[in-house]
């Protein structure tokens, strides 16, 4: 992945990943190593946590697309390599944000749910 | 300094030249005119922020990418002992063990089998690469361990990455200063409740008692109670000083008294705390250092393969 070109997404907005897309690969400790790997990273990268999120639902039995999905976050975190949670001074008034996609899956119709938690001008949660 | 991917910078983003030639045929030849795309100028480079800040680690999960050349780590106690430095570690590690205290040996049990144990080698790497220093650790034979007799109990809380961020912004908010400690050779501090048999380490041998085993005080690193023995260990002393244990997060603690506020994380043995006063976390350090032998870090500046960096 070293001579991987950057890309500037985490994934391709408006497509959804489903199970039955792709090819099943059989070795899969490579993209459960991969996942994990990006899981770490979410810790100070939000932005990707969507997506690493998308990716994990599918770490039983993982396909081509979901290799591809695994890659394109590898991809998007070289091109944004130096960013980072940046935590500042503010109130300390507690937002909370969250949405939900009213059963977006497309295989069993189950809802996502996101949320995002801020102290003041700091996202915490 | 190795980093596992290049800087944004120096991604080798396609010449102008090359594109102005071949990419247009291909880029363009669906477009209705030369419409100049960013593909087509080269300028691929993303645009930076500048209110986030760099927070990459050289010990990164992906660090597989890394291609420093180092001495080979043994396997084996025949391979290590050709080696002078390996040696050495190995001596270290057996007299801080014995100074600890953590087994005394007994005769050779009929009632309880005895877990075999081995020497593992590790080389620490400094954060440029180079060698920091040869690390050996005795490691007994977890899995001869059987439930229900050797340990009962396993599970140990870990900090809960939104707490970090939760403290973090707090002791931004407030100009408080974080600190960092690491307690050395954390998992041999922790007290054992159940009754633990061992044989004794590979060239160590007491030659008068031959047969007898080690009979373990002290957690040893990788037995299955061993995270469990030194959080219970560490949250005590937490508690005798005054602290209490949030009800959010049980890796938590907090110390209110009149006006000093102490919060304290614990990643199994790596800490930080951080107060609205300096001296109250010295004396906290010290009383620490009282208990267990500590490094003090410092400042944060990484934690958990997160860098921190501040600007107050």
């Amino acid at each position: 992945m070293t001579g991987a070109k950057p890309y500037q997404s985490p994934c391709i907005s408006g497509k959804k990943l489903s199970k039955f897309d792709g090819d099943p690969l059989p070795d899969s400790s490579l993209y459960r190593h991969i996942v994990g790997a990006l899981q770490i990273c979410t810790l100070t990268r939000p932005d990707i946590a969507f997506s690493v999120n998308q990716l994990c639902q599918f770490l039983h039995a993982h396909t081509t697309t979901h290799f591809t999905a695994a890659k394109r976050v590898l991809r998007y975190l070289k091109s944004t390599i130096e960013h980072g949670i940046y935590f500042s001074k503010g109130s300390l008034q507690l937002y909370g944000y969250c949405d939900s996609d009213w059963a977006g899956s497309p295989d069993d119709r189950h809802s996502t749910t996101g949320y995002g938690i801020f102290l003041g001008p700091c996202l915490i949660s | 300094m190795p980093e596992i991917f290049a800087p944004a910078e120096s991604i080798p983003s396609p010449s102008p030249d090359i594109s102005s030639t071949t990419q247009p045929s291909l880029e363009c030849s669906s477009l209705p005119s030369r419409m100049i795309t960013r593909s087509v100028t080269g300028s691929l480079k993303p645009k930076q922020l500048s209110d986030f800040h760099l927070y990459h680690s050289t010990k990164h999960p992906l660090k597989a990418f890394h291609t420093i050349i180092l001495p080979p780590e043994p396997t084996t106690f025949s391979q290590a002992s050709k080696s002078q430095h390996w040696r050495d570690a190995i001596t270290a590690e057996y007299n801080a063990l014995i100074s600890n205290g953590t087994w005394t040996l007994c005769p050779r049990p009929s009632h309880k089998h005895v877990i075999r144990n081995k020497w593992v080698y590790k080389l620490k790497q400094k954060s440029d690469g180079t060698i920091d220093r040869y690390k050996a650790r005795l490691v007994a034979k977890s899995f001869e361990q059987q439930d229900g007799i050797d340990y009962t109990k396993t599970f140990s809380p870990v900090i809960k990455p939104a707490t970090i961020r939760l403290i973090l912004a707090l002791a931004v908010h407030y100009d408080w200063i974080i600190w960092q400690l690491d307690v050395s050779n954390a998992f041999l501090h922790g007290q054992l409740t159940n009754e633990v048999f061992m044989e004794q380490p590979q060239g160590f041998v007491d030659s008068p008692q031959s047969d007898s085993v080690c009979r373990l005080h002290k957690s040893l690193c990788s037995l299955k109670q061993a995270p469990r023995a030194w959080f219970q260990r560490l949250s005590q002393v937490l508690l005798d000083l005054g602290f209490m244990g949030s009800t959010v997060d049980t890796s938590l603690f907090v110390f209110l008294q009149e006006a000093v506020r102490i919060y304290v994380l614990i990643y199994v043995d790596d800490i930080i705390v951080t107060s609205n006063k300096l001296t109250a976390i010295s004396d906290l350090i010290t009383k620490l250092q009282y208990e267990f032998s500590m490094k003090d870090l410092g400042p944060l500046s990484y934690f958990l393969g997160i860098q921190v960096h501040r600007n107050r």
